[in-house]
């Protein structure tokens, strides 16, 4: 319905009513009446430079800029009379005077919106006789390269890199027709590598170091999956060729990222093509890992469990999950576990408290979370810990973005001067760690806090109460008690206050959804509650046991100690993590069996194996840190490999020939995740928005009632302070990023940090 | 990194000078370079961290002024003009006997880095064409013994006679003239404030902020018919009232001293001659709008100028024109100067305020325009030198008596210069609507050497030029204009018969292309295609399809691009391919068939 | 009587009429080729196996830019492409193809790929002795394309682009 303050005018004969402030060229879009552009670019400040959006305006003297133009009411704007075509023929014919014809050498060539303009509206031949202006083409970092002849300085590159990104690497050098891109290091790049310059070029003059050559844009299938690697969630756009992924962008804008990919997103998925990917399932023997056939690993592997649990029952076995495999992957572990051997000896690396935030929200868990858009259209943020920058780049780019397009304020808790601070209204310095003390002290403890720190505190604390609906964003730093402290002082504040917790990695939040913890069902329902083992000991035919199972350092402890037998570990690098003195053949296991795409320092101790497929070798869904479900698509394969789900499935049904539970009958990802939303609290998401390739939000409730705690030990939540250039385990195998100066010096793989 | 005290002193001033630090880079930058003959990296680095900026928004800003320069210049940095106005005059041969005297080229140093040499835009001397300036020294009417005597003193440690006060502004007055607001011109320290008041000066100023409201006082100054001198010809009392009565943000009130436009130097001596007058004029519109801080951006040659400025400020200050309470009337009044680094582009308003706040000289997206958003995001009026100069006497002697002098809607007087081949060139305060014929023919001594008039650019090189059958015509914004020229700045530029009107055009595009910011994609590409086909057209390789392109170029160019630059390299253009086409033609040929007089050696 | 003399007549104007065609041709070159005793003889528009040129320093044309594979209806040309470096430099562009291949078995000799050439790198030939005993031969690879030549040590700087 029509706002009564929204404008009607006439573009091109037809009336259109948009809301007050829009600018022509968005109603004139709105309407599919296409005004060309090369400048302007929503999001970013205007710039109105190109002149290809030039329009007839009635009572207007001359051509205007559609780009700056504000919808008036009763405005007349014609798009398409002689003027404007000439107009756009004037300054495609400007523009292409001094670009080079190298299309076909051009890495844009056939994505190009120089190319895709000339041929709509510019000339058929050239009338430039006079010498090309040429300069060499600049290799910036390995990421990113410049060539200047083919460079139309739209500016959106020195734009978004300052605005969006708030890096300010790149500037204008010299002037006039002399005018060129300058990177900030004289002649290359020192920044965040995002690469967000190289994707919002619309021409080819930044390129990307590593899809370089390789191929042009028509021969490559577009899959459009989820990033890999923090646990923001972004939409990546895989192009694939010959099963190979070259490149990952989100050009489509898909997704709540929208354009936006950091250094992780763009250039981190070379890990899939890896030489020291695992292709063969591995089985030790003779104090040696082996190759061996599917057939045998698995068969072995399950044998082998079966005997331990025969010989030392049930609690002798552990399990490791990941934060990077899919919800349906660790679903089916849990079931594993849970049902096939009746353990609760179940974990994985927690980044961040999401049950004590579930638990302390109770009944408003799913109002009182925010999405990541509505990150963006919050009034006011408070950022405790974490230095999103760093570890989640999507949360940084939307509270930058919050702040620039809709004057939103910041507020920051930190130990140390994260790159947000230059954003924040308020900043308070506590002490390494003293964040928590910071959370109680706000919400009405006697804590005792340095002088300095409780003033600048109270500042904070006086701006934040003369706010409305703030959002909380906060890191692992915040667990238990100070988690409870933080939803108690947040509901001091005015209007509604909601939450954000930050974790670490791509499925982190899944994990925790799905139950990969010892005291926890999937969807957070209490080990104690007989209802909810019963619901799950149902679908899982089998009774499940409420013994309370160990941790994933309980589980080490154990192994080490000799209580525990064998572990099964999926995608994780627990010794790693965990800082396991690796020599110790992780104690006395009789059996370790490994999942993981590469021989990481767990695997390399292990009895069998298994070569996984990656993330963006698999269909599936993960779950990002706000809670937000996606789609991932199957994009590269690699031979030789198996999904965890294929694998956990077909290893269910060798534990039932065992006489260990049911054989899991859920054949695809697919039917897993039907049953996920049947039975995991607040799973119930629509279907047909997740194939269209949406974010569906989870709305997990908290069913334990008001006081329920779902503490984790002490020791247990942690940040793994992962880098732009850091991811784990995964990152050490990234081999773009690290060849970035900026990732520093090069790691050796016992240097990384988990997986 | 330590600095030389005097430098430190400067650096520190100009921190503390601006509401926004970074407002300091270009005067901190370019006084760095004087001390050191270039701004070295460290440099780069320390003005950095003093200005809280990043190395790269330093090195950025610094590769948009063509003063700044990151290499070593020698000791004596030596700029020929070959613009329009010395070009007419043999600023050419002159930078080839400074080529060959020196045996450096453009941009080049000496083995002993006592000389280096630099082909430069219009400098401000058109009236004393042909021009050099040597560090921040003007040369005039150059001839090559003058040339000689300069480099000569130069080797031996000397320092030669300086042109000051600009050529032409001091002279027997034509009996035409109807001296305002040129009226200390030729008088004994006519800078200093004694002898301004002597002859009436702070009257203007005194009335507006004792007698008058602010209200009152752009009724005056709409009363007088007074238009901006700039160029654009907007009435001032009209541009003032449009500044809002409340606004939460301070005011500013803006002078554009940044005068660049080849043909014309006519600021230069207002402000060397009458700096007090400047002054009385930025109260009074400060008065008007209710501003209480006025800046003077002045363009990076006019380096003694600038000085000249310093001291008449500070002496107003001592004496209470400026500052608190001024003369008791308790309105207060803050003013500074401003450096330019050299960027014609910054002469344009918006472009100036981006520069004033210390980035490169790209213009704003308007709306909004100054007077609600402007330096800094307040609302400022800006008003060129001439335009401001004209106040004091509005107020002093009313708007009535202004607007009798002029033609209707074209209140008063104007300083018009004259420059190119006529006998006396120079700068003639004259009242609005004088015939461009008579100023020639008469005011001027009439054409050089006897030959014929070709051409006459009425209003700096960014106007349409008139043919010697165009100029009965009354100078006027809006007479010119229906003769379908404009009368700009007040430069007139007068050619005559034995000049190549495509090499004038060819010399006009060069400084359009070496002008424009590089902003929109029409005048960047536009300027640099136009000069490179120019370039060859008039060296052999005219072909007759160019013709009809450089008007069809020219025309793609004007009213498409970002600000007015655009519309000023085209138009020129336009007219002298549309008047002179058959000067294009001879062409053809392959031979220019125009052997410019070489007027260094001819005149004397 | 006047029958058979016109029979006669006639007979012998038909026969004359015959032989003159059988005499008139008998004296024609020939038209059949000697195949496979002497090289087949073809018009230069004829479209047989390609050849992928050199430029005159001996450098490929073929600067990798898939124009050809986007335009073969057929789907036959399979290419891989790779950057050129100041060390090992295989075209006169930024990039050259590292893997060329055609596929015989599907390829239509259209010419669609010589049209969308923008180097002129791929030209059709005249060869057309195509038929293997194993259909993978059909594949050729780029060097079997390619034209016989040595590339001249050329500054990179002499180069196009």
């Amino acid at each position: 319905m029509a706002d009564s303050k929204d404008v009607t005018l006439k573009i091109d004969d037809r009336d259109v009513t948009v809301p007050p402030g829009t600018l022509v060229i968005e109603a004139a879009r709105r309407m599919g009446i296409e005004v060309p552009s090369f400048c302007y670019y929503p999001g970013l400040s205007l710039q109105a430079a190109c002149r290809m959006c030039l329009v007839e305006v009635e009572r207007a003297p001359k051509l205007q800029t559609a780009c700056t133009l504000v919808a008036m009411p009763g405005m007349v704007v014609r798009t398409n009379t002689e003027q404007v075509h000439q107009a756009r023929k004037a300054m495609l014919e400007f523009l292409l005077a001094n670009h080079p014809l190298d299309c076909p050498v051009c890495d844009k060539g056939g994505e190009c919106e120089l190319q895709d303009m000339a041929f709509t509206y510019g000339a058929d031949k050239s009338r430039f006789a006079e010498e090309k202006r040429h300069r060499p083409e600049r290799k910036w970092s390995e990421a990113v390269y410049y060539d200047a002849p083919r460079c139309i300085l739209c500016f959106r590159c020195v734009r978004v890199c300052d605005e969006g990104m708030d890096v300010k690497a790149l500037g204008v050098g010299q002037r006039g027709s002399q005018s060129v891109i300058i990177p900030n290091g004289e002649d290359h790049l020192d920044c965040e590598e995002c690469g967000m310059c190289i994707d919002i070029c619309p021409v080819g003059a930044l390129t990307s170091g590593t899809y370089r050559y390789k191929t042009r844009p028509w021969e490559m299938k577009y899959v459009s999956t989820v990033c890999a690697h923090c646990s923001n969630g972004c939409k990546t756009t895989l192009s694939v060729r010959n099963n190979e992924i070259l490149r990952a962008n989100n050009r489509d804008l898909s997704g709540f990222n929208k354009e936006f990919l950091c250094v992780k997103g763009r250039f981190g998925f070379d890990f899939t093509s890896h030489p020291e990917r695992l292709k063969l399932p591995l089985v030790r023997r003779n104090g040696h890992l082996e190759p061996a056939s599917w057939e045998d690993a698995i068969a072995e592997a399950s044998r082998r469990l079966a005997e331990v649990h025969k010989a030392s029952g049930a609690d002798s076995i552990g399990f490791i999950g990941s934060n990077r495999t899919t919800n349906e992957e660790n679903y089916l572990l849990g079931r594993i576990a849970r049902a096939s051997i009746g353990t609760n000896n179940l974990d994985h690396h927690r980044t961040a408290d999401y049950p004590s935030l579930i638990a302390a929200l109770g009944e408003k868990a799913a109002a009182a979370t925010v999405t990541m858009t509505q990150l963006y259209e919050a009034d006011a943020v408070l950022l405790i810990g974490d230095d999103p920058t760093q570890q989640n780049p999507l949360v940084a780019w939307q509270i930058r973005a919050a702040i620039r397009h809709r004057g939103s304020r910041l507020y920051v808790i930190n130990a140390k001067s994260i790159k947000l601070r230059r954003k924040a209204r308020e900043f308070v310095e506590v002490s390494q760690g003293g964040e928590a003390a910071a959370v109680s002290w706000l919400s009405g403890s006697d804590e005792t806090l340095d002088p300095g720190v409780a003033e600048s505190l109270s500042a904070l604390k006086s701006a934040l109460e003369k706010e409305n609906n703030v959002v909380v964003v906060f890191g692992a730093e915040l667990t238990g008690a100070a988690v409870r402290d933080l939803v108690k002082f947040g509901a001091s504040l005015p209007g509604q206050t909601r939450y954000m917790a930050l974790g670490d990695y791509a499925n982190s939040r899944g994990a925790s959804d799905m139950g990969l913890l010892p005291h926890l069902l999937p969807g957070y329902a209490p080990l104690a509650d007989v209802k909810a083992r019963e619901k799950f000991g149902k679908v899982w035919g089998a009774k499940l046991t409420n013994k309370p199972g160990l941790d994933a350092r309980g589980m080490l402890a154990a192994a080490t100690s000799g209580k525990l037998r064998a572990l099964y570990v999926v995608g994780a690098n627990p010794v790693k993590t965990f800082g396991v003195n690796a020599n110790e053949r992780l104690g006395k296991l009789d059996l370790l069996i490994v999942h993981d795409l590469f021989l990481t320092e767990t695997a390399k101790l292990a009895d069998i194996v298994l070569p996984a497929a990656a993330a963006y070798e698999k269909d599936g869904s993960v779950t990002n840190t706000a809670g937000e479900v996606q789609l991932v698509r199957k994009g590269g394969d690699v031979m030789g490999t198996r999904s965890d789900f294929d694998i956990l499935r077909i290893f269910s049904h060798q534990l039932a020939e065992h006489g260990l539970g049911q054989a899991i009958r859920l054949r695809t990802p697919e039917a897993a995740f039907d049953e996920i939303r049947q039975s995991v609290a607040g799973y119930d998401l629509s279907m047909a928005a997740l194939l269209l390739g949406e974010a569906e939000r989870t709305s997990p409730i908290s069913t334990a009632g008001g006081q329920a705690k779902f503490d984790a030990p002490v020791g247990a939540i942690f940040s793994a302070h992962d880098t732009l250039f850091a991811s784990g385990s995964l990152g050490r195998y990234c081999t773009t990023i690290l060849s970035l100066p900026e990732a520093g010096p090069k790691t050796t793989p016992e240097a990384g940090a988990h997986s | 990194m330590n600095l030389p005290p005097q430098l430190e002193a400067k650096f520190q001033t100009l921190e503390n000078r601006y509401p926004v630090k970074r407002s300091a880079l270009i005067p901190m930058l370019l006084y760095a370079q004087d001390q050191l003959g270039y701004v070295s990296d460290d440099m780069i680095g320390e003005i950095a961290r003093r200005l809280g900026l990043n190395t790269l928004q330093v090195t950025e800003t610094m590769a948009y002024y063509s003063m700044l320069r990151r290499q070593r210049a020698g000791k004596y940095h030596v700029q020929v003009c070959t613009n329009v106005s010395c070009m007419l005059r043999g600023g050419n041969n002159l930078y080839e006997f400074v080529q060959k005297k020196l045996e450096i080229g453009h941009k080049q140093t000496t083995a002993d880095g006592v000389f280096s040499l630099e082909e430069v835009e219009c400098l401000g001397a058109c009236t004393g064409a042909p021009a050099m300036q040597v560090n921040y020294d003007f040369y005039e009417n150059l001839t090559t013994e003058r040339a000689t005597q300069i480099f000569e003193a130069l080797e031996a440690g000397r320092k030669p006679g300086t042109s000051a006060p600009i050529s032409g502004s001091v002279k027997p007055r034509h009996p035409a003239e109807v001296p305002v607001i040129s009226r200390l011109f030729g008088v004994k320290d006519s800078h200093k404030l004694d002898v301004y008041v002597a002859h009436d000066g702070y009257k203007g100023m005194e009335r507006a902020l004792k007698e008058l409201t602010p209200d009152q006082v752009i009724e005056e100054v709409k009363k007088s018919n007074l238009r901006g001198r700039g160029g654009a010809g907007f009435p001032t009392g009209m541009k003032w009232s449009f500044v809002p009565k409340e606004s939460a943000k301070p005011k500013y009130i803006l002078c554009n001293a940044d005068e660049s436009e080849p043909g014309t130097c006519k600021d230069r001596p207002l402000m060397e001659m009458m700096p007090h007058q400047l002054i009385e004029g930025i109260v009074i519109a400060g008065r008007a709008v209710g501003s209480h801080q006025g800046y003077i951006y002045i363009r990076g040659e006019y380096r003694y100028v600038l000085d000249i400025m310093d001291g008449a400020i500070a002496e107003a200050y001592k004496a209470g024109y400026l500052g608190r309470n001024i003369l008791g009337s308790g309105f207060d009044f803050d003013l500074v100067t401003h450096t330019g680094a050299g960027a014609y582009e910054c002469g344009e308003e918006s472009a100036l305020m981006e520069s004033l706040e210390g980035k490169r000289g790209y213009p704003r997206i308007r709306p909004p325009f100054p007077a609600v958003v402007g330096l800094y995001g307040s609302p400022t009026v800006i008003n060129n030198v001439e335009t401001l100069s004209s106040a004091p006497e509005i107020l002093r002697r009313g708007g009535e008596w202004y607007a009798g002098i002029g033609s209707p809607k074209n209140g008063g007087t104007r300083l018009f210069c004259i420059s190119g081949h006529v006998n006396k060139p120079g700068i003639y305060e004259l009242p609005m609507g004088f015939s461009l014929r008579q100023m020639i023919e008469d005011v001027a001594g009439g054409m050089l050497n006897g030959k014929k008039l070709k051409a006459v650019i009425p209003g700096g090189s960014s106007c349409p030029l008139l043919t010697a059958d165009e100029i009965d015509v009354a100078m006027d914004y809006d007479s010119v204009a229906k003769a379908g020229s404009m009368l700009g700045s007040g430069g007139l530029v007068v050619i005559d018969e034995d000049t190549c009107m495509v090499d004038l055009a060819r010399r006009i595009m060069h400084f359009y292309a070496h002008e424009s910011c590089g902003w929109c994609i029409p005048c960047r590409e536009g300027t640099g295609w136009l000069r490179k086909m120019l370039d060859r057209f008039h060296a052999g390789g005219a072909r007759a399809e160019d013709i009809p392109m450089v008007s069809e170029l020219a025309k793609n160019m004007l009213g498409k691009t970002f600000c007015p630059l655009g519309d000023a390299a085209a138009m020129p253009i336009i007219s002298i391919a549309k008047k002179w086409r058959h000067e294009f033609e001879q062409h053809l040929s392959g031979k220019c068939p125009y052997k410019p007089a070489d007027v260094l050696a001819a005149v004397r | 009587m006047s029958s058979i003399l016109r029979e006669a007549g006639e007979t012998f104007v038909t026969l004359a009429k015959g032989f003159s065609v059988t005499f008139s041709n008998m004296l024609r070159k020939t038209v059949t080729e000697n195949y496979p005793e002497e090289p087949v003889h073809f018009q230069d528009r004829y479209r047989g196996i390609h050849v992928l040129h050199r430029d005159e320093n001996g450098l490929e044309k073929c600067v990798g830019c898939f124009l050809c594979a986007a335009a073969c209806p057929a789907r036959c040309i399979y290419i891989e492409a790779a950057e050129n470096t100041d060390a090992q430099r295989i075209s006169a562009g930024e990039r050259y193809a590292r893997v060329y291949n055609i596929d015989y078995s599907r390829c239509i000799f259209c010419g669609y790929c010589v049209e969308a050439c923008p180097t002129d790198a791929i030209t059709h030939g005249h060869g057309f002795e195509l038929a293997p005993s194993d259909i993978n031969a059909l594949i050729y690879r780029k060097e079997k394309l390619l034209e016989k030549g040595t590339v001249r040590d050329v500054a990179s700087n002499q180069l196009f682009l």
